[in-house]
C-alpha cells in the first residue's frame, strides 16, 4: 500500500479498533506499515480511536443508567419464574422427565439472544438444566452479583464431557490461539495463565477496576457452553469439573469477547 | 444507544447515530475548531449527510472492524468535510458577537478541563508511538534517554532481547555525559543491539526524524501545538500514568 493511497474508514476502524483492544501488534502489516509512514491517515486513526474510546466509555455509562434497573427487575421476575416452574415440574410429574422452562422464555425475544439472563448468578443453559434437574437445587437466595462458588455436579459435567474429554473444539481452539497474544478488554487484564491446569488452580483471575459487568462462560470440548456466571469482582472460582478439556471466554456488557482461556482438569 | 451483538450497520439504532455525531462534532468544538454555536448544525448536517448514503454505507462494510468505529470513521469524515465547506463561514462574523457566545460555553471547572486537555494528550501520544512498530521500543527507550527520564526495563528488554543488562550499563554511561555524548552512546547500542555500524551522527539523525514525525502527527488536530519540550513532558506524564 503506498502512500497516496490512503487507507478507507474501514480500514482507519480497523486500525483504531485494533488499538483499542490492544492488539494493534497483530494488525495486517500493510495497514501497520502504511501508518508508519503516512501522517494523514495515522493522524485520522488517532481521532478515531479518541472518539471511538469516549463514545465507548459514555455508551457504557448510559447503557448501566438506562438499563441496569431494568434488568434488575427482569433478573428478579425471571428467577421467580425458574423456581416456580423447575418445583411445579418437580412435584406435580416426578415419574416423567420433562425438560424445564428456560429463563430466557420469560423475555423479549431480542434479549434472549443479547442478554445472559442471571437468574441467581448462573445461567445454566436449558439442556444442562434438563439433564440436571432431578438432583438440582435451585439457589434463589444468591445474589446478583455472588462471589460463590458455582458447582457443576461431578456426573453432570461428566455426561457434558462425555468420553473424549480432551479432544479440542477447532472452533474454541482457534479463538484460544487468537488469544495467546493478547486479549481485548480497555480496564479488564487478565491475570490467569491462557490453560489453566486442575489441579494446581481453583480460580481465574483478572483486574476489573471499574467493576464493570462481565460474563464468564464455561464450554465443554465439544464446544457447548454449559455455564454463564455475571461477575463484577476480578475472578470466579472454577466449578467443579470432571476430567477433560474445557474453555471458558470472558465477555464484557458490550458482548466484546475480551479473553478465551483452556482449562484442563487431570 | 444500546448496539446488538450481530456487527451489522443495520442493527445500530438511529439515536446511536446521533449520538456517534454529537461525539464526534463535540471533539472538533473541543479543539476549538468548530465553534459551539455551530455545534448542534454540524450535528444534524452529518447525520443527514449519513441517512442520504446510509445503503452504500452499509454496502462498503465488510465487518472488518467493530460497526460504531466504522460509523466513528464514517461520520468523522463527513465531520471533517464540513469543516473544510464551512469554516471560513464560521470565523467571518463579527468578532464581538464570537467573544460573547464562546464566553458562555465551558461549563467545566478550568483545573478539571485542563486534567482532561492533557489526559487526552497523553492518550493520543501513546497511540501515535505504536504507528512506529517494530521500532516502537527503541524509539521510546531511546526518547527516554534523550529526554533524561527513567528507562523502562520492559522496554530495554523488548529492544535488546538477551542483551538487555548490557545495553542497560551503556545507558547508565549515556546518562552522565552531555547530549552529544548520549547520541555517541545511544550509537554504541545501536551497533550492539543491531549489529550495525553507524556514527553517532546517524542516531541523532534518526532519532529527530522519529520526533518530527511525532509532533506531526500530534498536531495535525488544529489544536496542538506540541514541540520536543512538550513531547518531553508528555513521555514523562505518560511514565507516571503507567
Amino acid at each position: 500500500m503506498s502512500i497516496d493511497n490512503h487507507l478507507s474508514e474501514e480500514q482507519i476502524a480497523q486500525c483504531a479498533d485494533a488499538i483499542i483492544g490492544g492488539s494493534y501488534g497483530e494488525l495486517d502489516s500493510q495497514l501497520r506499515n502504511h501508518l508508519t509512514i503516512c501522517d494523514d491517515c495515522a493522524a485520522e486513526v488517532l481521532s478515531v480511536t479518541d472518539i471511538a474510546i469516549d463514545f465507548k466509555a459514555d455508551a457504557a455509562r448510559g447503557w448501566l443508567v438506562r438499563f441496569k434497573p431494568w434488568i434488575v427487575a427482569a433478573s428478579g421476575v425471571a428467577a421467580v419464574g425458574v423456581v416456580f416452574l423447575l418445583a411445579t415440574s418437580i412435584l406435580n410429574q416426578p415419574q416423567v422427565h420433562t425438560e424445564p422452562a428456560s429463563p430466557r422464555a420469560s423475555l423479549p425475544l431480542a434479549e434472549q439472544v443479547d442478554t445472559p439472563i442471571d437468574t441467581a448468578g448462573q445461567t445454566i443453559d436449558k439442556g444442562v438444566i434438563a439433564a440436571a434437574e432431578p438432583k438440582a437445587k435451585v439457589k434463589s437466595e444468591k445474589s446478583h452479583n455472588t462471589k460463590e462458588e458455582q458447582n457443576i455436579p461431578k456426573e453432570q459435567s461428566a455426561s457434558i464431557a462425555g468420553g473424549g474429554a480432551y479432544v479440542p473444539d477447532q472452533t474454541l481452539e482457534i479463538l484460544f490461539e487468537n488469544f495467546t497474544q493478547a486479549y481485548r478488554g480497555e480496564d479488564v487484564v487478565i491475570n490467569t495463565r491462557g490453560v489453566v491446569n486442575v489441579p494446581g488452580s481453583d480460580s481465574l483471575v483478572w483486574s476489573n477496576p471499574s467493576k464493570e459487568e462481565l460474563y464468564v462462560e464455561f464450554f465443554d470440548n465439544t464446544g457447548n457452553r454449559f455455564l454463564t456466571l455475571t461477575e463484577r469482582s476480578s475472578g470466579v472460582k472454577l466449578p467443579e469439573l470432571s476430567n477433560g478439556l474445557y474453555y471458558w471466554k470472558l465477555i464484557n456488557q458490550d458482548f466484546d469477547l475480551l479473553f478465551v482461556g483452556k482449562i484442563v482438569v487431570e | 444507544m444500546r448496539i446488538h451483538s450481530n456487527n451489522s450497520i443495520e442493527a445500530i439504532s438511529m439515536e446511536t447515530i446521533v449520538d456517534i455525531a454529537g461525539k464526534v462534532v463535540s471533539k472538533y468544538v473541543f479543539r476549538s475548531v468548530i465553534p459551539h454555536r455551530e455545534k448542534e448544525d454540524v450535528v444534524m448536517s452529518i447525520v443527514e449527510k449519513f441517512i442520504r448514503s446510509r445503503s452504500k454505507i452499509e454496502s462498503s462494510f465488510e465487518g472488518k472492524a467493530k460497526a460504531t468505529t466504522y460509523i466513528v470513521a464514517i461520520l468523522n469524515r463527513m465531520c471533517c468535510e464540513v469543516i473544510r465547506k464551512e469554516s471560513r463561514h464560521w470565523y467571518s462574523i463579527d468578532e464581538e458577537e464570537l467573544f460573547k457566545s464562546e464566553s458562555n460555553q465551558s461549563t467545566l471547572p478550568i483545573e478539571a478541563e485542563k486534567s482532561y486537555a492533557i489526559s487526552n494528550e497523553v492518550n493520543r501520544l501513546n497511540t501515535a508511538l505504536l504507528f512506529f512498530n517494530e521500532d516502537l521500543a527503541k524509539l521510546k527507550v531511546f526518547l527516554r534517554c534523550l529526554f533524561d527520564l527513567p528507562y523502562n526495563p520492559e522496554e530495554i528488554a523488548e529492544y535488546a532481547g538477551s542483551k538487555a543488562q548490557q545495553v542497560t550499563v551503556l545507558l547508565d554511561v549515556a546518562d552522565q555525559g552531555s547530549k552529544g555524548d548520549k547520541f555517541e552512546v545511544l550509537s554504541k547500542v545501536v551497533n550492539f543491539v543491531e549489529g550495525k555500524n553507524v556514527k553517532g551522527d546517524a542516531v541523532r539523525m534518526w532519532l529527530n526524524k522519529q520526533i518530527d514525525a511525532i509532533l506531526n502527527r500530534l498536531n495535525r488536530n488544529g489544536i496542538s501545538n506540541h514541540n520536543k519540550e512538550s513531547l518531553a513532558i508528555l513521555m514523562e506524564l505518560q511514565q507516571a500514568k503507567n
